[in-house]
């Protein structure tokens, strides 16, 4: 065990234990607290066993592993990029319903002249 | 009895017009009563122009795009009664005498939305990119949302009541135009297109949209699509 290994490994061990707790606890949905859970507990196993990343690279037909993790990373990017916009567009939606109660609270009938029956030419300024 | 242009309400989602909002809103009073202006957070005195008008007036506090601006106006037509409603561009673009054309559909119960066409009417000075752009955005309204139409872009549009409460617009910005096309036809009521003109200014063009924005446009629509 290098010292990379035995600083990084438990503190990745440690994330996901907390993960798992706070999902049992029932404080993280059972979806997100599965995922997160899986995430840092493979990401330790990845660290305590430098060659597990080679051994599942093989079994997709992928060279290296560090191609997979490679592969692994960019589609957990776009995972979490989209979490993002999901996230974004509930903000946005929140913050448009305020600004248009607002505006339908505040609605009012302009000071200008009442407009003429329909058919009737207004008078011209 | 009232008239039909009395059951009427024109929404007019404005956004930095100050300077046309009043020529647009005295036009439209001459023939119909009830015109609401949703100022969509414009710093420019688009309010105080048409609030010196007998229009209702209401003001986003910040700027959220104009699917926002229409929302809030049907939403307030539809809480005051309106019977039919009509979306009309604040810029100067579009003719007060369509209207009549769009709703004689509605009165006569054949139709829950009236769309406008320009293409089946008149765009005289249409530049060669808009119409591209227009007639790529018909070929992905057809594709994506199964709904053929001559022009999906059209801002005068006209619908009844029962059509209105089945519009409700999420997309803020100017995709929003795509998704009414698109909730007009998922709805499974009436609709139709009907000619309207066009005319294009310098002004109206330095607003419009350009191609690029046309493209990031359609990627959120179907970004939408996919999150919901």
């Amino acid at each position: 065990l290098n010292l990379f290994q035995g600083i990084l490994g438990p503190l990745l061990a440690l994330a996901g234990t907390i993960c798992l707790v706070q999902t049992l606890r029932r404080r993280m949905t059972r979806r997100a607290g599965l995922a997160w859970t899986l995430l840092w507990f493979g990401a330790a196993a990845f660290v305590f066993d430098p060659l597990l990343s080679s051994r599942i690279a093989r079994l997709f037909g992928i060279g290296r592993g560090a191609d997979f993790a490679l592969y692994v990373g960019v589609i957990v990017a776009w995972f979490v990029a989209w979490m993002l916009f999901l996230r974004t567009r509930r903000l946005e939606n929140t913050i448009t319903e305020l600004v248009r109660l607002r505006a339908l609270d505040e609605a009012r009938l302009g000071t200008g002249p009442a407009p003429l029956p329909p058919g009737d030419t207004k008078p011209k300024t | 009895v009232s008239t039909l242009a009395e059951q009427t309400w024109i929404v007019v989602p404005a956004y930095r017009e100050a300077g046309r909002i009043g020529a647009v809103v005295d036009e439209l009073l001459e023939h119909y009563p009830n015109v609401v202006v949703v100022d969509d957070g414009s710093e420019d005195g688009t309010a105080a122009e048409a609030q010196s008008r007998a229009a209702w007036v209401l003001r986003h506090a910040v700027n959220l795009g104009q699917g926002a601006a229409i929302e809030t106006g049907l939403r307030f037509a539809l809480a005051r009664g309106a019977a039919y409603l009509v979306t009309f561009d604040a810029d100067g673009q579009h003719q007060v005498e369509d209207i009549g054309r769009l709703l004689a559909p509605l009165a006569r119960g054949e139709a829950e939305f009236v769309l406008g066409s320009r293409f089946l009417g008149n765009a005289p000075g249409i530049p060669w990119t808009r119409w591209l752009t227009l007639k790529a955005a018909v070929l992905f309204t057809r594709l994506v949302s199964g709904i053929a139409l001559t022009d999906a872009h059209n801002g005068l549009r006209a619908f009844t009541a029962r059509g209105a409460r089945s519009i409700h617009l999420t997309l803020n910005r100017m995709e929003h135009a795509s998704q009414i096309v698109e909730q007009v036809h998922a709805s499974g009521l009436p609709y139709r297109e009907e000619p309207v003109s066009v005319r294009y200014s310098s002004d109206s063009m330095a607003k419009g949209q350009t191609s690029w924005a046309a493209v990031r446009l359609a990627a959120r629509f179907v970004l939408e699509k996919i999150s919901r």
